[in-house]
C-alpha cells in the first residue's frame, strides 16, 4: 500500500515535472548557419535518388521485384519446354501413322 | 495575423532579406523549442530548426496567410521533427544489421537521457524520465502534449496547428496523460524490481 502511495506520489511529480518549463535557445549565429545553408543546398538530385534507392522498403520491394521476375521466367520457360515436347511426340506419331499407310500402299500395289 | 505579422511575410515575399532575419530572430526559440522537446537531442534539432527555416525562405511564396505564420512555422517544425526521427529509425535499423555483422553500429544512435535545457534544476530527474515514457506514446498525443506542456499552448491553438478540433486535442490530452500514467508505472515498477534484487 505505501509502495502504490509512493509510486503514485512519482507518477505525479514526474508528470508534473514540466511546469514552468523555459523555452530552449538554439545555439548563437543560427542566422548566419541558416544563410549558409541557402548559399550551399546540402543535397543533389543524385544524392537524393541514392537515398531513395537505400530505403529499405524500397530495397525490399526490388529485390521481391527481382524474384518474382526470375520465378515467372522460369515457369514460362518450362511450360514452353513441355509444350514443345508434346508438340514433338504428336508430330512423331502422325509421322509414324504415314508411313505406316504407305507401306501398306506399297504392298498392295506389289501384291497386284 | 497582425498587422506587423502581415507586412514581415509581404516583405519576404517580395525578397526582401531583412524581414527573413527579423522572421528567424522572432520564432527560432519557438521553433527549436518545440523540435528539441519533440527529438529529445540538441544537435538533431540544431539542424532542424535550419532546415524549417530554409524551407521558410523557400516556401513563402506559397504562405497564403490563412493560418499564423506561428502556426505555420509549428506545422514544419513538427513534420520535419517526426520524419527526422523516421530517418534515425532506419538508421537505427540499418545499423542494427550492421551489428550482426560484427561492425559496432548501434551504440551512437542508441539514446542517451535527455535533459531539456528549460527544465528547472529540482525537476531534472523526474521530467528526464517523463521524456523516456513521452517516446512510448503515440505520435499525435505526444505532439499535443508537448505543445500544451512545454510551449504552452492551449486547446485552440494546438487544434490550429494539429488541423483538428478543440475536443480532439481535448481527448488526445487526455490519452496522452493516461499513457504516460501507464508507461511512467512500468518504468517505476521495474526500477523498484532492480532495487530489490539488488538489495538481495
Amino acid at each position: 500500500m505505501k509502495n502504490n502511495n509512493n509510486m503514485e506520489q512519482e507518477i505525479e511529480a514526474a508528470l508534473n515535472s514540466l511546469n514552468n518549463v523555459e523555452r530552449a535557445s538554439p545555439a548563437p549565429y543560427l542566422l548566419t548557419r541558416i544563410q549558409a545553408r541557402l548559399n550551399n543546398p546540402v543535397k543533389n538530385t543524385w544524392e537524393n535518388i541514392a537515398g531513395f534507392i537505400s530505403r529499405p522498403a524500397v530495397m525490399v520491394a526490388g529485390i521481391c521485384l527481382l524474384v518474382i521476375i526470375n520465378i515467372s521466367v522460369l515457369f514460362y520457360k518450362n511450360y514452353n519446354t513441355s509444350k514443345i515436347t508434346t508438340e514433338r511426340s504428336f508430330t512423331t506419331a502422325a509421322d509414324e501413322e504415314d508411313e505406316y499407310n504407305n507401306l501398306a500402299v506399297i504392298d498392295n500395289i506389289e501384291n497386284q | 495575423m497582425n498587422q506587423s505579422e502581415a507586412e514581415l511575410i509581404k516583405k519576404l515575399q517580395q525578397g526582401e532579406q531583412q524581414s527573413f532575419a527579423d522572421i528567424v530572430g522572432l520564432y527560432q526559440d519557438m521553433v527549436y523549442n518545440t523540435v528539441v522537446s519533440i527529438v529529445q537531442n540538441e544537435l538533431d534539432a540544431e539542424d532542424i530548426t535550419q532546415e524549417v527555416f530554409v524551407q521558410v525562405y523557400q516556401s513563402i511564396g506559397s504562405f497564403k496567410g490563412e493560418a499564423k505564420l506561428s502556426t505555420w512555422l509549428y506545422r514544419i517544425a513538427i513534420a520535419k521533427a517526426l520524419d527526422s526521427e523516421k530517418k534515425k529509425k532506419r538508421k537505427k535499423r540499418f545499423a542494427f544489421i550492421q551489428n550482426l555483422f560484427g561492425e559496432h553500429g548501434e551504440e551512437q544512435y542508441n539514446p542517451v537521457e535527455f535533459n531539456h535545457p528549460g527544465v528547472q534544476l529540482e525537476n531534472k530527474e523526474n521530467a528526464a524520465v517523463l521524456f523516456k515514457a513521452l517516446k512510448q506514446i503515440p505520435d499525435n498525443q505526444r505532439i499535443a502534449f508537448t505543445l500544451n506542456k512545454i510551449e504552452g499552448l492551449n486547446n485552440q491553438e494546438i487544434a490550429a496547428i494539429m488541423n483538428t478540433s478543440f475536443y480532439a486535442v481535448e481527448s488526445l490530452l487526455a490519452r496522452a496523460k493516461s499513457s504516460l500514467k501507464k508507461s511512467l508505472k512500468n518504468y517505476y515498477l521495474q526500477e523498484s524490481n532492480k532495487k530489490n534484487e539488488h538489495e538481495k
